[in-house]
């Protein structure tokens, strides 16, 4: 364990650069209005490092944990930067527009989720990797459960009572 | 909260949903009577659990394409003073063109 972590921390920046390089160039490409792929852009940086130092990666499950870690801070430093942009505006919050995506009308507060989930690391450490790959790094059910060595059910599990949790977290903060 | 009575709200949750109607409640009343706080949580839990809602749904990278696009909002197509704008020319750190 105390390997795995070592090798987490000396290569989240290596992935960190690379989906800042990709995700920058995606946004250079795409017309506004379309939405980006995370599965895509982990799939692209994983083929380029894999490329250039194989070695360095266990397994593509080893390099998925990396990649949400690194999606995660990528984001909530865009929302801090955004935030630190509009302090003393109208919008102090950066609120994630699910129309893009669904059509819905909902939205919520990116930087709220990522202390809930803080949160969520002090009860269980566990479950609050489990979000960070699914909702940080796009991986499904089955790609989650392979990344963790568990099985989908138990991903499942901990999904729906995470889920739940946090939709909780997120309603007595905006009542605060 | 600690991360030992998340563990027992964890076992409750689970047990409660892998029960039908009945069984659901008459596992809720009896763990009420032993531990009020406890089913209190799980109650409270079970009803945000809704597998169908929007809420985390969408991957962040997805939702947040917004975030990722440059802050400055595009004035093609609009006016601006007597001039008209028809196309950006480009943009970079100090400013759109």
């Amino acid at each position: 364990m105390a390997d795995d972590r070592q090798s987490l921390d000396s290569l989240l920046p290596v992935v960190y650069q690379e989906l800042r390089r990709l995700a920058a160039n995606y946004l250079r490409r795409e017309r506004p209005g379309q939405t980006l792929q995370p599965t895509g852009l982990v799939h692209e940086a994983y083929l380029r490092l894999m490329k250039d130092r194989p070695d360095r990666w266990q397994n593509r499950a080893h390099f998925c944990a990396i990649a949400a870690h690194s999606m995660r801070q990528i984001l909530i430093e865009r929302a801090r930067a955004r935030v630190a942009l509009k302090r003393g505006g109208v919008q102090a919050r950066v609120t994630l527009d699910e129309a893009l995506v669904a059509g819905g009308e909902q939205s919520f507060d990116l930087l709220a989720i990522d202390a809930a989930l803080e949160k969520l690391a002090a009860l269980d450490a566990e479950q609050a990797r489990l979000v960070e790959l699914r909702f940080f790094g796009g991986l499904t059910v089955e790609e989650t459960a392979e990344a963790m060595a568990i099985s989908p059910a138990t991903v499942k599990r901990h999904w729906a009572i995470a889920r739940a949790w946090l939709a909780r977290e997120l309603e007595d903060n905006s009542s605060a | 909260m600690n991360a030992a009575r998340w563990q027992a709200v964890n076992a409750l949750f689970h047990a409660v949903l892998d029960c039908d109607g009945a069984g659901r409640q008459a596992l809720l009343e009896s763990a009420a009577a032993s531990d009020p706080e406890l089913a209190k949580e799980v109650q409270s839990l079970l009803a945000r659990h809704q597998p169908t809602s929007s809420f985390l749904a969408a991957p962040a990278w997805n939702v947040a394409a917004s975030l990722m696009q440059d802050d400055e909002p595009s004035l093609v197509g609009k006016q601006v003073g007597s001039y008209h704008i028809l196309e950006e020319i480009g943009r970079g750190g100090m400013g759109v063109v």
